[in-house]
């Protein structure tokens, strides 16, 4: 993975913007935590073959990139989708991509998933679907699936949501994953680390979960969906700037989405670097 | 890149202030930052009715204005008196239809329209395919007064001579485009969505660049998302500028001459 020092992130971080005249600029050694492989199975867009993918986060300053697969959404071998995107980072973003292999605890057998994860393919996390693989966070499933991870000192993605409910497929319609259970599963689970990708809009429409879940150290949302002026502010204010993690979710959205929105809560240098870099490098360990 | 955003509601507690005009220039500091150069808000007359005139005649140079109407259950006449109170005699320049106003196709509205197309005003239409109903299907779920970007094609079909945008390009953006696509005389405004990749290259490529123009639709939306559509395309930079502006200058030159505005 690349290493940036504080020199080079803030001058990569004057360059990764278009002009304007903005305070806060995305920054040179960001970690995305919300990046996919493969395709989108309703819609090809640029970015959606793995080189084109790396060209355009190196493009933005991105130095780490936590990764997870399209095909995790309606596979059901897990095994395959896993080894697949392993061996795309390895060979197109060795020092860029980070695999989240994806797990469906009501799969049978996907503890074998789990383990190939942790020791063969060495990835530092997974990242779940719970409403495309049609389980919730109440499901006793899940929780084992939480427990698992973190014996094993994997950290858990939990992406609520891909694609405006209103656009779905007439025939494929999802709905978005309810985040309510998830601080009470933590108070139960103390060892997991999680972050939520995708989980929010506003923060009108969740203050209280995100509140409660701004009171864990071991717990980070991205802001890619969040859509709303000065919206990414809003969600600083209520979980405070530890919990808060840049997510580009690319290539979906157009990465200068998440980067502008840094502009538009005009955050100071520190808060710039602790969500762009540092939450992220904490929340992941060495 | 002078960037001009079409959709802009400035009401709302996201922005702050306490008036009309306090909530305006907060979204000018905003806009500053962002590199947007003018707003155009849509106005819901009634509530701000004092504001407006002063309001604009300070911003002249940052504001252009729409008239939020309501069709199915507004008296034509009304209509009209609003359009020759606030477009003819007035500050503002446009007409917008939002998700509650009515269907934009139905006959009945057309001297709306024609009148509006008479002062040389701007005709923004909200669209929306929300898919839903039994069986599910694009629309299905729409409000009961909520045009689709069809209805867009309908109207644009029986007026060729009158200038029309397509709200939001459908909401369904990869449906939207195709459903006005014919219709040379409808834009579409790339407002409201969220960030998805290839809406812009879709648009540029179905209805060529001159037929985009960028809005936002703070705060409901943020400038960021909305702005990250055309400087993420896939598309030239003189693409991007005639969404970013030359196509709603364009729009917008036939009445800022008229009232002696630059554009």
């Amino acid at each position: 993975m690349t290493s940036v020092n504080r020199r080079g992130f803030l001058k990569g971080s004057l360059a990764a913007l278009p002009p304007g005249a903005g305070a806060a600029q995305p920054a040179a050694g960001i970690v995305d935590t919300s990046v996919y492989l493969s395709q989108w199975p309703f819609r090809r867009m640029d970015g959606d073959t793995t080189p084109e993918l790396v060209a355009l986060l190196r493009r933005h300053g991105v130095a780490q990139a936590w990764t997870g697969s399209f095909d995790a959404l309606l596979h059901k071998d897990m095994s395959s989708v896993n080894a697949r995107l392993a061996a795309e980072c390895r060979r197109h973003g060795r020092d860029i991509l980070v695999p989240f292999g994806a797990v469906n605890p009501v799969l049978p057998d996907w503890e074998e998933d789990l383990r190939r994860c942790h020791e063969e393919l060495k990835m530092p996390g997974i990242r779940v679907h719970p409403n495309y693989q049609n389980y919730t966070l109440k499901d006793p499933a899940f929780e084992r699936l939480l427990r698992a991870a973190a014996e094993r000192g994997l950290m858990v993605q939990i992406v609520c949501w891909m694609e405006d409910e209103r656009h779905h497929h007439p025939l494929v319609r999802i709905p978005t994953v309810d985040l309510g259970p998830l601080p009470a599963l933590l108070e139960r689970v103390p060892q997991a680390r999680v972050a939520v990708a995708n989980g929010f809009q506003t923060v009108s429409g969740a203050r209280q979960t995100l509140a409660r879940l701004g009171k864990f150290d071991r717990v980070a949302v991205d802001f890619a969906m969040m859509d709303a002026l000065m919206e990414l502010r809003a969600l600083i204010e209520t979980t405070g700037i530890g919990r808060v993690v840049f997510g580009s979710y690319s290539p979906m959205f157009y990465f200068e989405s998440a980067a502008l929105k840094m502009r538009e809560a005009a955050l100071s240098d520190a808060d710039t670097r602790a969500i762009q870099r540092d939450n992220a490098r904490r929340l992941l360990g060495p | 890149m002078k960037i001009w955003d079409l959709h802009i509601h400035p009401e709302g507690e996201r922005i702050p202030g306490r008036t009309l005009t306090e909530k305006v220039e907060n979204l000018l500091r905003i806009a500053d930052r962002m590199g947007i150069e003018r707003l155009g808000l849509f106005l819901e007359l009634e509530k701000y009715e004092k504001e407006i005139e002063p309001l604009f005649a300070r911003h002249r140079d940052r504001l252009f204005g729409f008239i939020w109407m309501t069709l199915w259950n507004v008296p034509l006449a009304d209509n009209i008196a609003l359009m020759n109170r606030w477009i003819a005699g007035g500050p503002l320049i446009g007409i917008k239809m939002g998700g509650y106003s009515g269907i934009c196709s139905v006959p009945a509205y057309d001297p709306v329209f024609t009148h509006a197309a008479s002062l040389k005003a701007v005709i923004y239409i909200h669209t929306w395919l929300k898919v839903g109903g039994d069986p599910p299907h694009p629309g299905g779920q729409n409000l009961p007064q909520e045009s689709r970007p069809q209805d867009v094609a309908v109207l644009a079909a029986r007026h060729p001579g009158i200038p029309l945008i397509c709200g939001h390009t459908g909401g369904d953006w990869e449906l939207g485009i195709r459903a006005v696509r014919p219709h040379k005389n409808v834009s579409v405004e790339i407002g409201g969505g969220f960030p998805a990749r290839g809406q812009v290259e879709m648009a540029v490529r179905e209805l060529g660049a001159e037929r985009i123009i960028y809005g936002s639709d703070v705060s409901g939306r943020g400038f960021a998302s909305q702005l990250a559509k055309v400087y993420g395309a896939a598309i030239s930079e003189r693409e991007k500028e005639l969404i970013f502006s030359g196509n709603l200058r364009r729009l917008l030159a036939p009445i800022a001459r008229a009232k002696g505005l630059s554009v």
